[in-house]
C-alpha cells in the first residue's frame, strides 16, 4: 500500500495473502481508534448532527404543513404576504445560516484536526 | 430582429469555442480531461457548480412554474437550495477525499470489487441519460420557437456543440463554459430584477398583491400545481438526498485540490445560486402580473417562457428595439446554459463507460495514460451520439417525467449506497448491487405508474417517488449486505477508507 491516497482499485485490489490483510486491517482499526482522530469525529460530530437535525426538521415541518395545513399557510402577514411564503423565506435563511456556521467552524477547525490525526499515524515498513 | 438574435447566439458561441480552444492546450492527461487537474479554486468550483444546477429547468422551469401556479414554483426552487445542505455537511468532503474522477471511484475504493463499479456506472448513466434527454428536447423546441429552425436541427447543433466542447477541451473547457454561463445568467437576473422592482417603485409586497388580486389567493398558497399533500414533503426529500446522487454535481468535488476548498466552493454556490432560486418568485409573480398567464400559456403551455416573455415586456415590450434585445440576450443565455450543462452530463457519463468500464473493470487497470484519454475521447462521441439520438426521439414525448425520473433514481438508486459506503462499517458489494437495483427498479415502475406518466389514471398518487423509493433503495442495500453475508476483509477495510473519507490523507499532493 503505498502512502498516498491508493485510487486505483487495481493496485488494491489484488492483496497479496491473509497476512497482509489483517497488518492492513489493524493499522487502520488501531488509527479510527486513536485519540486524535476520535476528537476530529467528536468535533465533526458536535458541528454536524445539530445543523442537520434542525434544518430537516424546519424543511419537513415546512413541507408538510404546505400539505396538510393550508389555513394556516394562508395566514397574512404583512399585506398579501402569508404565513406559507414567510416560512419559504425562512428556509432560504435558515440554509444560509445552517452553511455558514458549518464552512466558518470546519474552517477554523476541521482541517488543523484532520492533519494533527494524520501526522500521528504510526510509521510502518512500505509494503 | 432575427438578425439580432443570431447575432448574439454567435457571440455566445464563439466565446464557448475560444473557451474550448484555450482549454485543449492545456488537457492531455486523463486527470485534466476528467478533474481539470484537480486545481481549480473555490470561487471557480463554486460557479462552475452553480452553472451545473441552474440548469434550464431551473432557470425556465422555476419561474415558469411561479407564473402559473404560485407557491408550488416557489417550493421547487427553494428545495434547489436545500438540496446542498446535505452534500455540504455530509458528502462534499468524503467524496473529494476518497475519489479521482467518477462516482465509482468512491464506491470501488470502499469496495474493491468490480461488481461495485458496475453498479454504480449502471446508476450513473441512467442518472445522466434521464437527466440528459429533457435538456436536449428542451434546447430543441427554445430554439425552434426562437429561431425558427427545425426542432431536429436544434437537437443535432446543441449535441455538436457539446461534444465539442468536451471531446478537446475535457473538464476545463466544461468548467470554463460553465462559469462564463453562471456569470451570464446571474447578470442578466440581476438586469432584470432591477427592472421588475423598479415598475413596483422597489417594494416586492405589490407583486404579491397583484397577483392575488389578478389571479386569486391560489396563487399565494400551495397546491396550484403539487396535488397530493405529501408531494411537497417528497418534492423537498428527492432534492435533499437525489442531488447528492446525481454524478455531474458530485464530479465537480474532483476538480478542487481538498476538503477545504471543496466545502468553501459549495458555499460559493450555496449563495449564488440561492439568491438566483429566491429571486424566481419575484420573476414568475411579475411575470403573471405584466406579461399575464394567458400570454405565457399561449407561448409555450408548460410555461417554461414565462422569463424571456418577462424580459421582452421589461424592454419595452414586443415588436420594440429594446423589447427584441432583451428577449434574445435571455434566449442566447437559455441557449449556453442548455449547453453547458450538456456539456457537463456528457463528461460524467463518458467517464463511467471509459473510466470505471473500459480502464478499470474491463482492463483492470492495465492501460497507459495516452490510451486512457483516447478512450475517454472516444466514449465522450458515443455518449453524444446516444443523447441526441434520444433527443430526437422524445420529441412530443412528456419530458417532465424523465426529470422527476433522474432525480428519483439519484436519490434511491445512488445516494443510499454513497451514504453507506462512506458510513457503514458492514456494507458490501451485495448490499451495492441490492441497493441500486431496488433503488432504480422502485424509481422507474413508481416514477410510470405516477401521475406525471398516467396523467389521471396513476396507480401511484405521488408525482415524485421518492418518498418511497428511497426507503426500498436503502432496504435492497440493507437487504443485500445481509445475503451477502459478513466479510472480514471488507470489513477490515472499512477503517482506512473512513480514515481517509474524514482527513483526506494525501489528497492533493
Amino acid at each position: 500500500m503505498s502512502a498516498t491516497l491508493p485510487l486505483s482499485t487495481a493496485a488494491t485490489e489484488a492483496v497479496p495473502n491473509a497476512q497482509a490483510r489483517d497488518d492492513e486491517g489493524r493499522y487502520w482499526d488501531a488509527a479510527i481508534a486513536s485519540a486524535s482522530f476520535t476528537e476530529l469525529l467528536q468535533t465533526k460530530t458536535r458541528l454536524v448532527k445539530p445543523l442537520l437535525l434542525t434544518s430537516f426538521a424546519f424543511i419537513i415541518t415546512t413541507m408538510l404543513l404546505a400539505g396538510y395545513a393550508k389555513g394556516f399557510m394562508a395566514q397574512k402577514v404583512i399585506g398579501a404576504f402569508n404565513m406559507g411564503y414567510l416560512l419559504v423565506l425562512a428556509i432560504y435563511l435558515l440554509c444560509w445560516a445552517v452553511a455558514v456556521i458549518y464552512v466558518r467552524t470546519a474552517n477554523a477547525k476541521f482541517d488543523v484536526q484532520s492533519s494533527t490525526a494524520i501526522a500521528a499515524l504510526p510509521a510502518r515498513s512500505p509494503s | 430582429m432575427k438578425a439580432l438574435t443570431l447575432a448574439i447566439f454567435a457571440v455566445i458561441l464563439a466565446l464557448t469555442l475560444y473557451i474550448t480552444w484555450w482549454a485543449a492546450k492545456r488537457t492531455r492527461t486523463t486527470s485534466e480531461f476528467y478533474a481539470a487537474g484537480g486545481a481549480l479554486s473555490a470561487r471557480q468550483n463554486g460557479f462552475a457548480l452553480a452553472g451545473d444546477w441552474m440548469s434550464a429547468a431551473a432557470f425556465l422551469g422555476f419561474s415558469g412554474l411561479i407564473a402559473l401556479y404560485g407557491m408550488d414554483g416557489s417550493l421547487y426552487a427553494v428545495a434547489a437550495l436545500a438540496a446542498f445542505l446535505v452534500i455540504l455537511l455530509l458528502i462534499a468532503e468524503p467524496m473529494r477525499n476518497t475519489g479521482r474522477y467518477t462516482l465509482g471511484d468512491v464506491i470501488a475504493y470502499r469496495m474493491q470489487t468490480p461488481q461495485a463499479r458496475l453498479a454504480a456506472v449502471v446508476g450513473t448513466i441512467v442518472v445522466n441519460l434521464a437527466y440528459m434527454i429533457p435538456q436536449m428536447a428542451g434546447a430543441g423546441a427554445l430554439m425552434k420557437l426562437i429561431l425558427g429552425i427545425p426542432y431536429e436541427t436544434a437537437v443535432v447543433l446543441v449535441g455538436i456543440g457539446m461534444i465539442v466542447y468536451v471531446l478537446f477541451g475535457g473538464m476545463i473547457a466544461t468548467t470554463w463554459v460553465q462559469i462564463i454561463k453562471a456569470a451570464l445568467l446571474l447578470g442578466a437576473a440581476t438586469v432584470l430584477v432591477l427592472m421588475l422592482l423598479a415598475e413596483v417603485s422597489f417594494n416586492p409586497l405589490t407583486l404579491f398583491s397583484s397577483v392575488e388580486l389578478k389571479y386569486g389567493e391560489k396563487m399565494l398558497l400551495p397546491g396550484g400545481y403539487l396535488k397530493h399533500p405529501l408531494d411537497p414533503l417528497s418534492l423537498a426529500l428527492s432534492f435533499m438526498l437525489g442531488t447528492a446522487g446525481l454524478p455531474h454535481i458530485m464530479t465537480r468535488f474532483f476538480t478542487v485540490p481538498d476538503a477545504r476548498t471543496a466545502r468553501k466552493s459549495v458555499l460559493w454556490l450555496m449563495f449564488l445560486a440561492g439568491s438566483f432560486f429566491l429571486v424566481t418568485t419575484l420573476i414568475g409573480f411579475a411575470a403573471a402580473s405584466f406579461v399575464g398567464q394567458d400570454a405565457i400559456k399561449a407561448a409555450d403551455k408548460g410555461g417554461n417562457l414565462a422569463l424571456p416573455l418577462l424580459a421582452q415586456y421589461l424592454g419595452g415590450g414586443a415588436g420594440t428595439l429594446g423589447g427584441q434585445i432583451f428577449l434574445a440576450a435571455i434566449c442566447a443565455v437559455a441557449f449556453a446554459t442548455i449547453l453547458a450543462v450538456v456539456a457537463g452530463l456528457t463528461l460524467a457519463t463518458s467517464g463511467a463507460i471509459a473510466h470505471d468500464l473500459y480502464v478499470n473493470v474491463i482492463k483492470r487497470g492495465r492501460v497507459t495514460e495516452q490510451q486512457q484519454v483516447r478512450v475517454a475521447k472516444l466514449s465522450t462521441l458515443v455518449v453524444g451520439a446516444l443523447a441526441v439520438g434520444f433527443g430526437l426521439l422524445a420529441q412530443g414525448f412528456n419530458v417532465g417525467v424523465l426529470v422527476i425520473l433522474a432525480i428519483a433514481v439519484a436519490a434511491s438508486a445512488n445516494f443510499p449506497v454513497i451514504v453507506l459506503s462512506l458510513f457503514w462499517r458492514r456494507f458490501n458489494t451485495a448490499g451495492v448491487i441490492g441497493g441500486v437495483a431496488v433503488g432504480l427498479v422502485s424509481s422507474l415502475v413508481l416514477a410510470f405508474i405516477g401521475p406525471a406518466f398516467m396523467k389521471g389514471d396513476a396507480i401511484f398518487p405521488i408525482l415524485n417517488p421518492t418518498l418511497l423509493s428511497m426507503p426500498l433503495g436503502f432496504l435492497g442495500a440493507v437487504l443485500g449486505t445481509l445475503i451477502g453475508g459478513r466479510n472480514a476483509a471488507n470489513e477490515a477495510r472499512f477503517s482506512e477508507v473512513f480514515f481517509q473519507a474524514q482527513t483526506g490523507r494525501g489528497v492533493g499532493q
